[in-house]
């Protein structure tokens, strides 16, 4: 047998076409982790202000990362109760839900008040992260006299069902998370509806102890997570002010969320 | 399965499915890192490498797989009677969904996107990507089984045309000549 019996000859085009595949996936790649680096190099050079129970004061890179992760879904008002509505769906063992929680958390708790949050660890390993610390929302509850909070754990840390969603969170998921992507972040006003997605990597709730995050956050410590935890929590509350009429002035008139509101557009 | 050795030197003997297998199985591990979230991007900590062993693995698995059976499927489409290569398609196709699904984390790629066009709802999808998440491993090893499972498929009828004049691998060099002449 010689060669050109043993193997079929293979146009030029075959193999143009099996090098622009190649190619492409190189470029894809290539772009990918540029883009990646980039953002990095922007975060670590910002000195952003950090921000604690109250809004930071002051325009930073990781809430304007943020706001940009805000979009109109739609231009429809909705009310949940009279109030406007806001909906948190994750899972106990998703990594990027445990990151997603500590903004929630912090951002809502200038319109209300928690009660019940306890402490939770994501699942190890999963999204190849290791375990996070983060609060365990499915025995808490919410009040607020501006707006109506829902929230659901669809799954515990080992992935089995915990929490259902009733009709009316249903009919969110199916009209805003086509994807049915976790964590599901909706708010919504008289002046339409909105989705948030989470801005920071959950990478940054490494080595940290359930505690000592909180009390982090809760003096505004200048470290890289409570800066990015911080600032996703000032992008939520804008977005918090602008539905609910600006209310309460204490919160929704500080500077730096008046600015990141009209950032909203 | 006679002649599948034959089959599998005459196929990987062609340097363009060497370049194919090599080029599918990057393409696919990159798919099933960036699915998985080997490497994960956030607009704040830009990028995250995470290499878990286990995950690796899996993905190394996949893409090892993935990249054998593909000139062996492309060969076996050139033989095989449409009965036949519409089950290997379908087996080749089972194999890489369930190893996409197995793979992906909180934001599945892939799977909702086909189900969505199936016109499954966003709580549908849901349901969806939390069984597929609870069931990674059982995934990730139906999609090794599976990828293999097609390329012995392919292997077989390679290996029947293979042995038909005198079982040298005569009658499949002949033909993938004239197909790829034609």
């Amino acid at each position: 047998m010689n060669d050109s019996a043993e193997n079929p000859r293979h146009s030029p085009w075959a193999w143009a076409t099996l090098a622009l595949v190649a190619l492409a996936i190189a470029a894809a790649a290539v772009v990918f982790l540029a883009r990646g680096g980039d953002s990095g190099e922007a975060t670590a050079a910002s000195g952003a202000a950090p921000s604690g129970s109250a809004p930071a004061g002051t325009g930073s890179t990781a809430a304007d990362a943020a706001l940009s992760q805000i979009r109109k879904q739609s231009g429809e008002p909705l009310l949940d109760q009279g109030k406007p509505s806001v909906f948190f769906m994750g899972a106990e063992w998703c990594p990027y839900c445990a990151s997603e929680r500590w903004a929630l958390v912090e951002a809502t708790s200038r319109f209300g008040k928690w009660e019940g949050l306890g402490e939770l660890r994501s699942r190890p390993g999963q999204g190849n992260y290791p375990s996070l610390p983060t609060y365990d929302l499915a025995g808490a509850t919410y009040a607020s006299d501006y707006i109506s909070l829902r929230h659901k754990e669809v799954a515990t840390v080992d992935g089995d069902p915990l929490q259902k969603l009733g009709s009316f969170e249903s009919g969110l998921v199916d009209e805003y998370d086509e994807a049915g992507s976790i964590p599901f972040l909706f708010a919504a006003g008289p002046e339409g509806r909105y989705t948030v997605e989470l801005a920071y990597s959950p990478s940054l709730l490494e080595g940290q102890s359930f505690a000592a995050l909180r009390q982090g956050v809760a003096a505004g410590a200048q470290t890289p997570v409570v800066e990015a935890i911080g600032g996703e929590a000032d992008a939520i509350t804008a977005l918090l002010c602008r539905l609910d009429g600006q209310r309460p002035a204490s919160v929704c008139t500080q500077g730096a969320i008046a600015g990141l509101g009209r950032g909203l557009g | 399965m006679r002649g599948a050795g034959t089959a599998v030197r005459t196929v990987f003997r062609d340097p363009f499915n060497l370049a194919l297998a090599l080029v599918a199985a990057l393409g696919c591990a990159a798919l099933l890192g960036w699915a998985g979230q080997v490497v994960s991007r956030a607009p704040v900590g830009g990028l995250y490498w995470d290499l878990q062993t286990s995950r690796l693995v899996v993905i190394a698995a996949i893409s090892l797989a993935f990249g054998f059976a593909v000139p062996l499927q492309l060969a076996a489409l050139r033989q095989a009677r449409a009965a036949a290569r519409l089950r290997a398609g379908a087996g080749f196709a089972v194999a890489s969904l369930s190893g996409v699904a197995a793979v992906s984390c909180c934001s599945p790629l892939i799977l909702p996107a086909l189900l969505g066009f199936l016109g499954a709802t966003g709580t549908t999808v849901l349901d969806a990507n939390l069984a597929a998440h609870r069931y990674y491993l059982l995934l990730s090893a139906a999609s090794v089984v599976l990828l293999l499972a097609s390329s012995a498929l392919a292997l077989r009828d390679l290996g029947r045309a293979c042995a038909v004049p005198g079982g040298t691998g005569q009658g499949l060099n002949l033909r993938l000549t004239r197909a790829a002449r034609s």
